[in-house]
């Protein structure tokens, strides 16, 4: 028995509120993603105008927020795309079911009240053919239906970025750790802030750091070491361990700038066009993408060969070293080392360096300067307890060439950082009050003794050698020597623009030149309360310092009695006159 | 369809939770940074002290 074609069921399916549901998703996702992006765009805003070393972190740390919403709205993305197809299909299917229903109806009313339409093949035929168009319709939307369903079941969704063991900020933590993103409480908060340390005085770092919960202090070195390793204030130890960590990802990140830009030098022409202009010269025009692949893989570089100078000297087996500053963020690579602890110091040095130096190329030999110091100072040493450490302090863009050292702005961005530095050296000191005594030579005079006139650098002592100028206002308590020997050729210096006082006060009473350079003499303004400490001859008191140091560059020469004197006001005692 | 909707709702839940609370603390703490920006900027024009540090201690850092 053949059966009637059964009347068709009205549209199951609402496809207006299907498709309504996948424009009301798409919106969400539109949103939630785009409230991502706007939080990335504003960070990156900042990020504009900073470039403290942690910057690049702080960037990356933005990407998983975007990639976060970016995921989430992609899925939901593609269920508003599953939906909206669902719901095409289904009105397609429900479109055949109507035609469909108007032909059963039309034919049920034939055929209903007698069966006698069995009889008659060609209503047989298109009752088989109803019945067909109908169920063809049903299994239409069914499959539709199915189609869907699988199609969001199979749209994957990132679970949130799981815990990374690599430190990298929001590759992050699962909701609901002890702090923002599973870092200990008190660290994100400054980590995503790169305003934090604004106005804060190294003290200010000190007691900060010092409130943090240990698990705190571990994660800052763990994760953000930038934040902490040049930052005064910050113990010496943590500084150590959190810039000896990053100069081997420095490396690494800078290994594959030099593979990338090398790539880039060696696949773009030089030269992008080349023009005759009248009498047969020509006119090359570079290309720009070579030419800044050039200047960038001279920065690269300097940089690499910085961090290869700094891993010699920190490696140095005895006395211990602190890798107090390693700054390869800005023009030049800037660092400071330490030879012995000088958180535990109660005489401290620090060696300023002048023109032309620069980490790659003195480094090296400023750091066996300041160990040779650091040696001699514990040997004259005469009170039981005294500790000593000598720091190496090229934290400042140098003046490249002598043409450059007659200009005070090299000093005038040095010195804030290098008081900076010597009141951070106060601050963490754990033997109470150290004796700071900055030693500087040649510009690095300048330096220093313009970081002096901050009272807040808590500096004892000044020692200046080969001073074309020692800065000015130095601020009062400090004592103040100056060392010249009598054919250092910064005489020519004082000789044509001592007097202008372009570098400060020029720490010597007259220049006297010998035969050794042009045989000139003169007489400067008495520099006042700067005390002449002789550089030839040996002292009274030691028979054995008898090295007289000649020219420009022989102050920190071992067993001279530049170097004795050097010694004799680091540790406080009377130097020889 | 129903059913597989709310299988993604279980699924991407913890994703849209977790990403839009990061979203919120990010934008939270820009508004702070770009406020102690500001401030620091107004300092530094007129010249008080607070500005004399951050400048001496920050210009080289930040291009202001």
């Amino acid at each position: 028995v053949r059966r009637l074609v059964a009347p068709v069921p009205g549209a199951r399916i609402d496809t207006e509120s299907v498709f309504d549901a996948a424009r009301a998703v798409s919106s969400a996702a539109e949103t939630h993603a785009s409230t991502g992006a706007d939080a990335s765009v504003s960070w990156l805003r900042v990020g504009d105008g900073y470039s403290a070393p942690e910057s690049q972190q702080l960037m990356s740390a933005m990407t998983p927020v975007r990639m976060a919403t970016e995921g989430f709205a992609g899925a939901a993305q593609a269920v508003a795309r599953a939906l909206t197809t669902f719901a095409l299909e289904a009105e397609a299917a429900q479109a055949k079911q109507v035609r469909a229903t108007s032909a059963i109806s039309s034919f049920r009313a034939v055929a209903t009240g007698s069966d006698s339409w069995q009889d008659d093949p060609a209503l047989v035929a298109q009752n088989t053919r109803l019945t067909a168009e109908a169920a063809a319709a049903e299994r239409e939307l069914c499959e539709a239906e199915e189609a869907c369903a699988r199609a969001i079941a199979a749209i994957p969704v990132d679970a949130p970025a799981p815990v990374s063991t690599a430190g990298t900020l929001g590759a992050g933590a699962p909701l609901g750790g002890n702090g923002t993103w599973g870092y200990p409480d008190g660290v994100v908060e400054v980590a995503i802030n790169p305003l934090f340390f604004l106005g804060k005085t190294p003290e200010d770092v000190t007691a900060w750091w010092n409130g943090l919960s240990a698990e705190a202090q571990a994660a800052f070195v763990a994760s953000f070491p930038a934040i902490v390793g040049n930052r005064d204030g910050i113990p010496a130890k943590v500084r150590d361990e959190a810039n000896r960590a990053r100069l081997s990802s420095l490396r690494t990140q800078l290994e594959g700038d030099e593979d990338r830009l090398t790539e880039i030098m060696s696949s773009t022409p030089e030269t992008r066009d080349t023009f005759s202009l009248y009498g047969g010269h020509l006119l090359r025009l570079q290309n720009p993408e070579w030419s800044e692949a050039f200047s960038e893989l001279a920065r690269v570089r300097e940089n690499l060969a910085a961090i290869d100078a700094l891993t010699q000297v920190v490696d140095s087996d005895a006395p211990p070293r602190f890798l107090l500053v390693a700054d390869l963020s800005g023009r030049v690579p800037r660092a400071a080392v330490a030879v012995g602890n000088p958180d535990e110091a109660t005489h401290l040095g620090v060696l300023v360096p002048g023109t032309s130096t620069t980490v790659a190329t003195k480094m090296s030999e400023l750091d066996s300067e300041a160990a040779d110091i650091y040696a001699k100072a514990r040997e004259q040493s005469r009170v039981p307890g005294d500790s000593i450490s000598v720091v190496a302090w090229l934290d400042y863009e140098a003046p490249p060439e002598l043409i450059n050292a007659t200009s005070r702005s090299y000093a005038q961005k040095g010195s804030p950082d290098l008081a900076t530095f010597s009141a951070g050296l106060g601050a963490t000191n754990t033997v109470g009050e150290p004796r700071i005594t900055l030693m500087g030579h040649s510009y690095g005079a300048v330096v220093a003794g313009d970081a002096a006139a901050e009272t807040a650098a808590g500096v004892d002592s000044l020692v200046v050698y080969g001073a074309p100028g020692a800065g000015s206002n130095i601020a009062d308590g400090v004592d103040k020597f100056a060392m010249l020997a009598p054919d250092d050729p910064i005489l020519r210096y004082h000789a044509s623009l001592g007097n202008l006082g372009a570098l400060g006060e020029v720490p010597y009473p007259q220049w006297v030149t010998t035969s050794m350079i042009d045989p000139v003499s003169g007489y400067l303004d008495m520099a006042d309360g700067w005390e002449q400490l002789p550089v030839t001859g040996s002292p009274s008191s030691g028979e054995s310092w008898s090295e007289e140091s000649s020219g420009h560059s022989q102050y920190l020469k071992n067993q001279s009695r530049s170097q004795f004197n050097l010694v004799q006001v680091l540790l406080g005692n009377e130097p020889s006159r | 369809v129903q059913a597989a909707l709310d299988e993604f709702a279980a699924r991407a839940t913890p994703l849209a939770l977790w990403s839009a609370e990061r979203t919120r603390a990010v934008a939270d703490g820009t508004d702070l940074a770009l406020q102690a920006y500001g401030d620091a900027q107004g300092d530094m024009a007129a010249g008080t002290d607070r500005g004399r540090t951050e400048n001496e201690r920050f210009a080289p850092r930040i291009a202001w």
